[in-house]
């Protein structure tokens, strides 16, 4: 069996085993089956170990960490996002329902990447840097927290809406599912902040400068400064949970074209190790 | 009239609409090509778009947003707020830090409550309890904005003070210890140039290739001399060298150099390492320009190891003529018409030196480090201040417990229930317990550093706007925001982009066919056109002949573009002539021609670019040539402007 082949063939394992995940906790949630929601975290953790294997294949086969292709990239992202909101539901068992919202979000990441062209391409001299370790690293965790961040933020739009049933009523309050969705928008603002800060220390050394204005760089900005004026909306002018949630899915979607959609837009010096 | 200015700065409204100023400037700036990162084709594409873009263009300085007044106004604003901010925030921390509480502090706590429980303590007086967790907390939003200042005037400073510079150096050679050492240099503002204080000699570059022809590993090693003592140093891409006046470092901008020598009878010999460039596969190309008008085509591949190459393609034209192709050797010496020569001297590697000088670099990392800090104890470490006050009363005993965190109060509610618990309380705290009713607008609001009782958030939080409208202003914002990507995101016409790629094309092709260069259409066309062309060339080459075409006309009729194939017709008129190699001489009729030609061009899957994989004429050619040159002509010819040459479609 070819290294690829192993490769494939485990990504979709993850993938059938994270759907199966999936259609458990809705099982669990949707029918008021309780019991069944630890049964669901075991099927989504179980997605973590052909997933992980696939991962380590992949690293072994090209030498570099997941960080030149979209297949690579997303596959990534979507194994720490998926951890993140394996550790937050065994941390606050009550959350679960919000794997409802994040585990599709996370599997059609990953099925996006899957069905991306997974041919591995050499490692530049320049992106052999420990700050490009961190850079990457950090964005992988932000993308991470803006997803857990965007599902506590449909959810409480959910809540707003007057939406009822077993698995929102099991929820905290709206004002504290609002206070949960802050709080993962700011993990995320802290590690998008390093992402940048990394990423700008590792430009320095490979290009000369710390801040050029290339579009990618720029874009980030953006998504921090729309950030910023989220934070400082709610602090100043007390904007209502709704607003919150709404801006929120805002920066989670400005952050995913930042990451995904404008290096193939916008001419940049990302664009070239991202294919 | 400070006072005022300084209301206006730390203002809300002000700040709130400053970043969103700037964030517009950025999503400007990203979005369009920008003088000095763009090429000169998309700030072309950009001007051409219309009169009143173009207007705008000039209006707003659309194409260089990063340095226009706008950008520089709304930045100085912006630093402005934020010096104030930050000098207001630690004036509060300052007093947040020391502040002492009271237990009448509590009574506006979000979290509290008084029950009574049976006895427990053994003393008569009352027992009173004040805490503090994570005072390092308030401290978050201060450093965070400190941090920034820094990275603004990091920024400034580099703008005026700093300095970069380039030098390409052939190995052997040396870089002075001057300014005018360097082969460009782009000082700051008021800043000097680059020079350091002691010569530095390019000894050997190390480079090596993976399979696939990407660059593995780039290594050059340097003789620095200083006070008559030569040492040893290397720098490495990711890894610079620093030396007195500046710091070294490499990108991946290296190749092999051709060491060149054009003689002339009567004249001295002109002597040029031409520096060849990177053309992708360690294929390496350049050009060197002799006397007469002649011009050397050059062409090398290095091997995956790095090893000089030994070999050089060696291709002499004088204007649209080719006079010679060969193979030559370091050492060779090739003979030209009129008694002219050209030798081979060496091929030694060239690698480009980058010079960096940024005092305030220090400034600009301890700006990021303050940022990364104060995010974490923003959002992480969260202050939280405790009360509990037990009242004997006989063999019962009041108890009140109140819990007060600094901002995202809803998330202690546990927190609030377990305490509750721990001190004899009702097992289940339905909700969150409203304080009086002046103190609880203000906690509601997530205070900031300054502690609950600033009369300032109090004070704006009971006249403050309705949330309402302003959520929708912030919606409103972000959506507009979101809708300025979608509309700058745009790319140029269809019709502008074929005419580009077919124009690339038939520049690309022709330069072939005069130069008998097949490698040169690579990145233009497809295998199944290209060996076709390839074919074309040769037979060309082998009659001793090339073929010099000009486009004098194009005009895009049509185009059909799907995902992964672009359909594009066209009204073409060509000039022809072939040449004689060796003396270009032209053989034969000039010939005026007209097509209407159908160019299918398809996605390469190495690379994505738009490659030529198809060409058909679609209606009979009209050739305004009547003899033919050579025999081959006979045959049906199709595809580029070359293979029309002069024969209709038999």
């Amino acid at each position: 069996m070819s290294n690829f082949t192993l490769e494939a063939s485990l990504h979709w394992a993850a993938v059938v085993l994270y759907m199966g995940g999936a259609v458990a906790f809705a099982y669990a949630l949707l029918f008021a089956r309780p019991e069944k929601t630890r049964g669901a975290m075991w099927v989504t953790a179980a997605g973590l170990l052909p997933h992980s294997a696939a991962l380590a294949v992949r690293y072994f086969a090209v030498g570099h960490g997941p960080y030149m292709l979209k297949y690579e990239v997303l596959s990534s992202n979507t194994w720490i996002a998926v951890v993140m909101l394996l550790v937050f539901i065994w941390r606050k068992p009550s959350w679960a329902p919000l794997a409802l919202v994040a585990l599709p979000g996370a599997i059609l990441m990953m099925g996006f990447g899957l069905f991306t062209n997974p041919e591995a391409r050499s490692l530049p001299p320049s992106l052999r840097s420990m700050w490009l370790v961190f850079h990457v690293l950090f964005n992988k965790l932000a993308v991470g927290a803006f997803l857990l961040s965007v599902a506590a933020a449909v959810v409480l739009l959910r809540k707003l809406n007057g939406g009822s049933g077993h698995w929102l009523d099991k929820l905290p309050g709206a004002e504290v599912v609002e206070a949960y969705t802050v709080r993962f928008l700011g993990f995320g603002f802290i590690f998008w902040t390093t992402t940048i800060g990394a990423g700008a220390i590792w430009a320095n050394q490979s290009w000369g400068r710390y801040w050029g204005w290339d579009p990618i760089e720029t874009w980030s900005l953006v998504t921090w400064l729309a950030m910023a004026v989220l934070l400082h909306a709610r602090i100043f002018f007390r904007i209502k949970a709704r607003a919150t949630a709404w801006g929120t899915v805002a920066c989670f979607v400005l952050s995913v074209l930042t990451v995904l959609i404008f290096p193939f837009v916008f001419p940049s010096m990302h664009s070239a190790y991202f294919q | 009239m400070r006072i005022a200015l300084k209301k206006i700065l730390r203002s809300p409204k002000v700040i709130v609409g400053e970043i969103l100023a700037l964030a517009l400037l950025c999503v400007i700036g990203a979005s369009l090509p920008q003088a000095g990162s763009a090429t000169d084709a998309e700030l072309a594409r950009l001007n051409n778009a219309g009169p009143v873009v173009a207007d705008l263009i000039k209006a707003f300085s659309l194409d260089h947003v990063f340095r226009s007044g706008w950008f520089c106004a709304a930045t100085l604003l912006a630093t402005a707020s934020l010096w104030v901010v930050t000098l207001e925030q630690f004036r509060r921390l300052r007093l947040a830090w020391k502040q002492r509480h009271e237990p009448s502090q509590f009574r506006s706590a979000p979290f509290q409550m008084e029950f009574e429980r049976p006895a427990q303590l053994a003393q008569a007086e009352p027992l009173l309890k004040l805490w503090t967790e994570n005072r390092a907390g308030v401290a978050g939003s201060a450093l965070l904005h400190l941090g920034l200042l820094f990275v603004i005037c990091a920024g400034t400073l580099r703008a005026l003070f700093s300095a970069q510079a380039v030098a390409d150096l052939v190995e052997g050679e040396t870089l002075p210890p001057t300014a005018t050492g360097w082969s460009a240099q782009w000082p700051g503002l008021i800043a000097g140039p680059i020079r350091f204080a002691s010569p530095v000699r390019l000894d050997r570059v190390d480079v090596n290739f993976y399979e696939t022809g990407d660059l593995r590993e780039l290594k050059v090693n340097l003789a620095v001399s200083s006070n008559g003592v030569e040492r040893q140093e290397q720098v490495a891409v990711n890894r610079d060298l620093r030396l007195s006046g500046g710091r070294m470092y490499v990108g991946s901008d290296v190749g092999p150099a051709a060491l060149l020598e054009w003689e002339q009878a009567g004249l001295a010999p002109a002597r040029e390492a031409v520096l060849l460039a990177d053309k992708g596969q360690r294929r390496y190309e350049g050009v060197s320009s002799g006397a007469n008008g002649m011009r050397a085509h050059l062409r090398t591949q290095v091997d995956t190891a790095g090893n000089q190459p030994s070999v050089l393609e060696v291709r002499v034209m004088k204007g649209n003529a080719l006079i010679l192709t060969t193979v030559a050797r370091a050492g060779d010496i090739l003979q030209l018409p009129n008694g002219e020569k050209l030798s081979l001297r060496g091929m030694p590697f060239w690698a480009r030196l980058r010079g960096g000088r940024d005092s305030s670099l220090w400034l600009a990392y301890s700006g990021f480090a303050f940022i990364m800090a104060g995010a974490v104890l923003i959002f992480a470490v969260i202050r939280v201040d405790g009360c509990v006050v037990i009242t004997p009363l006989g063999d019962r005993e009041r108890v009140f417990v109140a819990l007060k965190p600094q901002r995202l109060v809803p998330l202690f509610q546990e927190r609030f229930q377990r305490l509750v618990r721990q001190h004899g309380g009702p097992e289940t705290v339905v909700a969150m317990i409203s304080a009086p009713e002046p103190a609880r607008v203000e906690d509601q609001r997530e205070p900031h550093s300054c502690g609950d009782n600033c009369r300032g958030c109090v004070r704006r939080a009971l006249t403050g706007p309705c949330p309402e409208s302003r959520a929708s202003g912030v919606a409103l914002g972000i959506i507009l925001l979101l809708g300025l990507v979608g509309v700058t995101g745009c790319g140029p016409s269809a019709a502008g982009e074929a005419r580009s790629l077919v124009q690339r094309y038939n520049s690309i092709v022709a330069e072939a066919y005069r130069r008998g260069d097949v490698k040169l259409i690579d990145p233009v066309v497809g295998p199944k056109e290209g060996k076709k062309i390839a074919g074309l060339i040769g037979v060309r080459l082998d009659l001793g002949l090339t073929l010099d075409s000009h486009l004098l006309s194009l005009e895009i009729s049509s185009v059909d573009r799907r995902p992964d194939e672009w359909r594009v017709r066209t009204r073409e008129q060509w000039r022809y002539r072939d040449l004689r190699i060796g003396t270009g001489e032209q053989v034969g009729e000039e010939s005026l021609d007209s097509y209407e030609m159908l160019y299918v061009f398809k996605k390469s899957d190495e690379d994505q670019a738009w490659l030529v994989d198809e060409i058909q004429f679609i209606s009979e050619p009209i050739i305004g040539r009547k003899t033919p040159t050579w025999a081959g002509e006979r045959a049906p010819l199709r595809g580029h402007a070359g293979d029309k040459t002069g024969e209709p479609r038999s």
